[in-house]
């Protein structure tokens, strides 16, 4: 158990700064999440903290111990990979017990340590199989094993889920979370699926090309994004965008449509141009509102999900009602003036939060 | 003006042009005309052996049946040859692998260094055996040799490299070692490029020394690799011919009669076309044996070390 503290941390690959500045603090038994879309250095910074990259400025500290210039075996981390990185030649028993073989801990000791983290992950009948005699899930449960048998400080996961199909990967993910919360121990997971990050982390970080963009709580980074990009990157359907401009206490698309302002903030300036996000479970069809022109529906059984022609480009709408509507009818959208957002057009920065009225959390 | 009229096809079709039936045939002929290439030598061979059957007594031939082959077996002569050869093999491919396995491994990393060194490394293999062996053969010249040169100024006077019974061998396994060496470094370093990097990078969390990587990790994934490549320098050592020719005809006296320089004595020197014969196909069922060994034991590492992903 410890915490972990990057601080004003560079990593630059040749002359391509891939890591700009990143500090995040990690408290002592949190599980962070580290998500973004490929390339943004989510996978560079996690290997720092392992120790596979250097650190080229700033620094990075476990359990308050400066480790940018200690080896990765003395940081007290383990690690589970994406292709799991098993050894091919040793049984799931000798994968396991590999590094502690190694430390020469007696042989007591290392069978105890081994069972009990089969026993955890359910690998009990598997011990003695080798790696190509497994499942994916399986091999991914084996490396989860080496990684818990060491005890480590911090748990490093290197998208650990994505060769996994898509049923497992759900079942993998409650495991990961329930395995978490009863061991307790510091836990940095990347991934770039917002799904895995949403359901598994304490807090998440996002980035983009080598910043970070927020961090906080899942629900916190959903509720109040600081930005248009982090605001489209969580949430599936994405938040819908909708151009326009401020005027008479609306904002007024294209098409002449008016959206209610965001009734988190006041003192808007009038003919200031912005971007208007809504996320699609906060609109509802009914009989007044904007004039929306139904496209396509999609119901998912929990819920629909209507794809709809409205303020000048396509909106989705998640409804958890059934729809009777069909293609090409005209229906009315109206929005939860509460949960709308207004952004930047340029930057892309949230503007409601600079206009606040009292009593929001940021 | 015209009407085109369409005439409907008869349901029958009609009989396929000569090509399109033919083609089948014609495009496996080059696998046949090189199967008779191959197996007509060969059953030619195994014919001969098991006649008494010399050019210079063409009256004396006779079918003997597997009589050369028992003859063999009493013969100091071929065990000789069985003798010599297997010391070549095993010594040319042991220090082969040793030597390719290591620079492979300095090689390792794929820097712009490392790739020309690796390219230049792989000029001896280019050089024909012969023209090589030529070349060691005016290096190791007593009179003006560059390496008879160089073992004197350590004091070593009058070595005579191939022409001494005591240094014959050794000095042909170092012209076979500078030839070969490469093709083994070159299949070994390509295999070590292959590996998959995570088992690495998770030793290094796990704290594992480099020399338990090498032993537990390395070599084990890098044995179908091993075991191919040595597969063909053995086969390639046991069958070894223009080196040990070119450098001293299987001399000096009968110290370095390898199978192919014996049976080509046997043959171009003595006339004699059964023994010659009855060596090679001795020659060919040992490899053929010897492959048949390797390959298994190739397949049985390969399903170890590739099975997990």
């Amino acid at each position: 158990m410890a915490t972990v503290a990057i601080r004003g941390v560079r990593k630059f690959f040749g002359q391509l700064e891939v890591l700009h500045s990143v500090d995040v603090e990690i408290d002592d038994g949190e599980f962070v999440i580290l998500v973004g879309p490929s390339g943004c250095g989510k996978t560079t910074l996690l290997r720092m903290i392992a120790g596979l990259e250097d650190v080229s400025h700033g620094e990075i500290l476990i359990g308050g111990r400066r480790v940018n210039d200690i080896a990765p075996k003395a940081r007290d981390v383990a690690m589970v990979f994406q292709n799991y990185a098993l050894y091919p030649h040793m049984t799931v028993r000798q994968n396991m017990s590999f590094a502690l073989r190694l430390a020469r801990r007696n042989r007591a000791e290392i069978n105890q340590r081994v069972e009990r983290a089969a026993e955890i992950l359910g690998l009990g009948q598997l011990l003695d199989r080798s790696p190509r005699q497994l499942s994916g899930g399986q091999r991914q449960r084996v490396a989860m094993g080496r990684a818990l048998v060491r005890d480590p400080q911090v748990f490093l996961f290197d998208e650990p889920l994505s060769n996994l199909d898509a049923k497992l990967r759900v079942q993998m993910r409650a495991e990961i979370k329930e395995l978490q919360q009863r061991l307790k121990t510091t836990t940095v997971y990347v991934t770039h699926d917002q799904i895995e990050a949403m359901t598994m982390a304490d807090k998440i970080v996002i980035m983009r090309s080598g910043h970070v963009e927020q961090i906080g709580a899942p629900l916190d980074l959903y509720d109040y994004p600081v930005n248009q990009f982090v605001a489209g990157f969580l949430g599936s359907p994405a938040m819908n965008f909708l151009e326009g401009e401020i005027a008479d206490g609306a904002v007024i698309t294209a098409d002449g449509s008016r959206w209610p302002l965001p009734t988190t903030s006041t003192g808007y300036p009038t003919g200031q141009k912005v971007v208007y996000g809504i996320r699609p479970e906060h609109l509802t069809l009914g009989e007044a509102g904007v004039p929306a022109r139904v496209q396509v529906v999609e119901p998912t059984g929990s819920e629909t999900q209507v794809l709809l022609q409205a303020g000048g480009t396509t909106l989705v709408a998640a409804l958890r009602e059934r729809l009777p509507a069909q293609p090409g009818a005209v229906l009315h959208v109206t929005v939860d003036a509460t949960r709308a957002h207004l952004f930047d057009p340029a930057s892309g920065e949230r503007l409601s939060s600079i206009f606040p009225v009292s009593g929001h959390k940021k | 003006m015209s009407t085109t009229v369409i005439i409907p096809t008869p349901a029958k079709a009609p009989a396929r042009p000569l090509l399109p039936r033919l083609l089948p045939y014609l495009l496996s002929l080059p696998a046949l005309i090189v199967c008779i290439g191959i197996l007509v030598p060969f059953f030619t061979a195994a014919w001969y052996s098991l006649q008494r059957y010399n050019l210079a007594m063409p009256l004396n031939r006779e079918f003997v049946w597997f009589g050369q082959y028992l003859d063999m077996l009493t013969d100091p002569d071929f065990w000789a040859t069985v003798r010599v050869s297997a010391v070549y093999a095993a010594s040319t491919v042991g220090l082969e692998l040793l030597l390719g396995l290591g620079i492979a491994l300095l090689l390792r990393e794929r820097t712009r260094f490392n790739n020309i060194v690796s390219v230049a490394l792989l000029l001896p293999l280019m050089t024909a055996p012969a023209i090589a062996s030529l070349m060691w053969k005016l290096m190791t010249n007593p009179n003006f040799g560059v390496l008879s040169w160089l073992v004197a100024l350590f004091g070593v006077h009058d070595f005579r490299w191939a022409s001494a019974p005591s240094s014959a061998m050794f000095t042909v396994v170092l012209v076979d070692i500078w030839v070969y060496t490469p093709f083994m470094m070159v299949l070994l370093l390509a295999g070590l490029r292959s590996l998959p990097q995570q088992p690495f990078e998770a030793a290094r969390l796990d704290g594992v020394a480099g020399h338990f990587v090498f032993f537990r990790i390395t070599l084990p994934m890098l044995a179908p690799y091993i075991v191919t490549a040595t597969l063909f320098r053995m086969l390639d050592s046991m069958q070894q011919f223009d080196i040990v020719y070119a450098m001293t005809q299987g001399g000096p006296g009968d110290s370095l009669m390898l199978f192919q320089v014996r049976a080509y004595l046997d043959f171009f020197q003595y006339t004699n076309v059964g023994t010659s014969a009855a060596l090679m196909i001795v020659l060919w069922a040992l490899t053929y044996a010897l492959s048949n060994v390797f390959i298994k034991q190739w397949l049985k590492l390969r399903e170890r070390t590739h099975g997990a992903a």
